[in-house]
C-alpha cells in the first residue's frame, strides 16, 4: 500500500478537524503529500484546487463545495488538477457507493489510474467509520454513566423507604425490571419521578 | 432497496409505503416541504421521509446508491445522470416539473456602483453596461472579474451565460465562471471573490438584505417559462412502485397548486424560514414569494399546464446547455425523451388511479 499511495498530492476537505487531522496523519504515514487548505474563510474551492493542483481529493459528503470541486473539469476540460468523482468510468462503483455509505467522497484528477487511489479510498473509508464508531462508542459510554448515576439515586430511595441494605436494594430493582421487562435505568427512573412526585 | 416499497405496502396492508426524498434549501423546494406539512402525501399513503442535502451532487449520489427513492432536482440533472455526466450512467425518470424560474442573476454592490449611475436602475439590467467598464476593471485588478452559478450542468449557468454573452460578453474569455454552492455565494461576495452569481432564491434576495449585491435580472427575463427544478426517480423505482411514483405525483401537484395561491405565499414564507428548512428571516424568503421589486408575481410558479414533462421544454433546455456545451453535442433528443415520462404523469390522473 505504501509504495500505491507515494507522493500522491491528496487535499482533506473536512468541517470536523479532528477527522480531517487523523486522515491528514494517516495519509501522511503512507507517503502522500498532504495539502493543507488555507484558514477559513476558505476560498471558492475551485480556485483552491487550481492552485494547489491535488491528485486527489477527499471531502465528507455533506460538504456543500462538493459542487463546485465536482464541477471544475466540466468548465476546464483542458485543465489539470481538475478533479473527477471516483465513480468515473473504470472506476469500482461498489468502492465508491461504500464510501459514500461511510460519508466521504473522493475525487481524482482525470486520467488517474483509479486502482492507484482506490488505497486512498480504503484508508478514508476506514477513517470515517472508525470516527463513528468512536463517536457511537462515546455515546454508549456517556449512556451508560448517565444509566449508573440514576441506578444508584433509585438504590438509595428503595433503601431509605424499605430500610434495606445496598444489595436487597438492588434486587428489588432487578427483579422490578424483569418483571415488567423494562430496562434497569428506565425502572430506576420511573421511581425517582414518582419520589419527587410524592415528597412535594 | 427502494424498488421493495410496493410489495411492503402489500405485506403490511395497513402500513403506509416508507419513502425518503431529498431537497435543497431554496425557495423552490416548496412544494415537497408543503406536500409533507400540509398531509398530502400521508393522504396517498405515503410515509414520507424529507432529507435536507447540502449539495446538489449529494442528492444525485443518494438517488444513485438508493439511499434516496427521490428528490427535487435542477431540470438538467436527471438527463445528466441518465447520460452518465460526472456519475455512472443511472437511468433516471422525470415524473413532474416542480417550478419554472425562480433564479436571479446578483451583482456585487461594487460593481452596482461602477457601472453608470442611470444604468443601475434599469431592471432587468443588461450585462452591456457591465462590458463597457470590463476592460477598465480588469486591468485595475489585474485579474478576470468572477462569477459563479451553484452547479456546472444546470439552469443557473445556462442562465448566467445567456446574460452575459446577450451584453456581448463572452463568459469564456472575458471573465471566470465557476461553481459555488448557494449557500456561500453571499459570503464569497463579502470576501471579495466573487463579483456576482445566478442562483435560486432566496439567494438573491439574501445578498440584497446583507447590502452586498442586488438581483438585477430575473430568470425569468433571460428564460421564461424554462422548467427549473423537477422531481425525479430512477427509472427502475418508476417501473417497480407505479403506485407510489402515482401517489407521489398526486400530492406534490396538489402541493404546488397550494403554494401557488396567492395568500398562501407570506405563511409559505414564515414556514420555509425554519432552522431545518432553509434557516433565513422570512422576511428576506417572503420578498420573491410575495412579489416585492424587483420580482414579478409570475416570478415563482408551483402550479400550472407546464407540471406535466413536455418534451418541447425539454429539447429547448437541450438545446440552452449544448450551447455552452454544458453536455455532449452529440447528445440527441431520444435522451431527453427517455428521461421525461408524461404517460406516468397522465397515469396518476386516470379514472382508474385517481384517489
Amino acid at each position: 500500500m505504501k509504495r500505491d499511495l507515494m507522493k500522491l498530492r491528496v487535499l482533506v476537505i473536512d468541517a470536523n478537524e479532528a477527522r480531517a487531522a487523523g486522515t491528514q496523519a494517516a495519509l501522511a504515514a503512507e507517503g502522500c503529500i498532504v495539502l493543507t487548505p488555507p484558514p477559513a474563510p476558505v476560498p471558492p474551492l475551485a480556485d483552491l484546487v487550481q492552485v494547489l493542483r491535488p491528485d486527489a481529493v477527499l471531502i465528507e459528503m455533506d460538504n456543500p463545495n462538493r459542487d463546485a470541486l465536482e464541477q471544475a473539469h466540466i468548465l476546464q476540460p483542458s485543465g489539470r488538477g481538475a478533479p473527477i468523482l471516483l465513480f468515473a468510468p473504470g472506476g469500482d462503483e461498489e468502492a465508491v457507493a461504500e464510501a459514500l455509505r461511510a460519508g466521504v467522497s473522493a475525487y481524482a484528477a482525470p486520467g488517474l489510474d483509479f486502482a492507484k487511489v482506490k488505497p486512498l479510498l480504503d484508508l478514508a473509508i476506514a477513517h470515517f467509520r472508525a470516527f463513528s464508531t468512536l463517536k457511537a462508542e462515546l455515546a454508549a459510554a456517556q449512556q451508560s454513566l448517565a444509566d449508573r448515576k440514576l441506578i444508584e439515586r433509585a438504590k438509595g430511595i428503595v433503601m431509605r423507604e424499605r430500610g434495606c441494605g445496598e444489595e436487597e436494594a438492588y434486587r428489588h430493582l432487578r427483579r422490578l425490571a424483569m418483571d415488567r421487562g423494562q430496562r434497569l435505568s428506565e425502572i430506576a427512573q420511573q421511581i425517582i419521578t414518582i419520589t419527587a412526585l410524592l415528597s412535594k | 432497496m427502494p424498488f421493495l416499497v410496493d410489495s411492503i405496502a402489500i405485506a403490511r396492508p395497513a402500513g403506509r409505503v416508507a419513502v425518503s426524498l431529498g431537497f435543497m434549501p431554496l425557495t423552490d423546494a416548496a412544494p415537497l416541504i408543503v406536500a409533507q406539512q400540509e398531509g398530502y402525501f400521508a393522504a396517498e399513503g405515503l410515509d414520507v421521509s424529507l432529507s435536507r442535502e447540502a449539495s446538489w451532487a449529494n442528492i444525485r449520489d443518494k438517488v444513485l446508491v438508493g439511499a434516496l427513492d427521490g428528490a427535487q432536482m435542477i431540470a438538467p440533472m436527471p438527463l445528466a445522470m441518465s447520460l452518465g455526466l460526472g456519475a455512472p450512467v443511472t437511468p433516471m425518470t422525470t415524473l413532474l416539473t416542480l417550478s419554472v424560474q425562480g433564479n436571479t442573476i446578483t451583482i456585487a454592490q461594487s460593481l452596482l456602483d461602477a457601472i453608470a449611475p442611470g444604468a443601475a436602475l434599469e431592471r432587468p439590467l443588461s450585462a452591456a453596461h457591465l462590458k463597457a467598464i470590463l476592460p477598465e476593471l480588469t486591468a485595475r485588478r489585474g485579474r478576470l472579474l468572477t462569477f459563479a452559478a451553484v452547479f456546472g450542468i444546470s439552469t443557473h449557468m445556462l442562465q448566467l451565460r445567456d446574460w452575459l454573452s446577450a451584453g456581448g460578453i463572452d463568459p469564456d474569455r472575458d471573465l471566470r465562471v465557476i461553481v459555488v454552492p448557494p449557500a456561500q455565494t453571499v459570503a464569497q461576495i463579502e470576501a471579495g471573490n466573487l463579483d456576482g452569481f445566478c442562483a435560486g432564491e432566496p439567494w438573491g434576495s439574501w445578498a440584497a438584505a446583507r447590502g452586498v449585491g442586488q438581483p438585477v435580472a430575473l430568470s425569468s427575463d433571460i428564460t421564461p417559462g424554462m422548467p427549473e427544478k423537477v422531481f425525479a426517480v430512477r427509472a427502475d423505482f418508476a417501473a417497480r412502485a407505479p403506485q407510489t411514483v402515482s401517489a407521489l405525483i398526486r400530492a406534490l401537484v396538489k402541493a404546488g397548486a397550494w403554494c401557488d395561491t396567492p395568500a398562501n405565499r407570506a405563511e409559505l414564507a414564515r414556514r420555509l424560514a425554519a432552522p431545518d428548512l432553509l434557516g433565513l428571516p422570512d422576511a428576506v424568503i417572503a420578498a420573491s414569494l410575495t412579489a416585492e421589486p424587483p420580482f414579478t408575481p409570475r416570478f415563482h410558479q408551483f402550479s400550472g399546464p407546464w407540471q406535466r414533462p413536455d418534451f418541447g421544454a425539454g429539447q429547448a433546455l437541450l438545446t440552452g446547455l449544448k450551447r455552452w456545451r454544458l453536455v455532449p453535442p452529440e447528445t440527441g433528443s431520444a435522451a431527453v425523451a427517455h428521461c421525461l415520462r408524461a404517460d406516468l404523469f397522465d397515469l396518476a390522473f386516470s379514472a382508474d388511479q385517481g384517489a
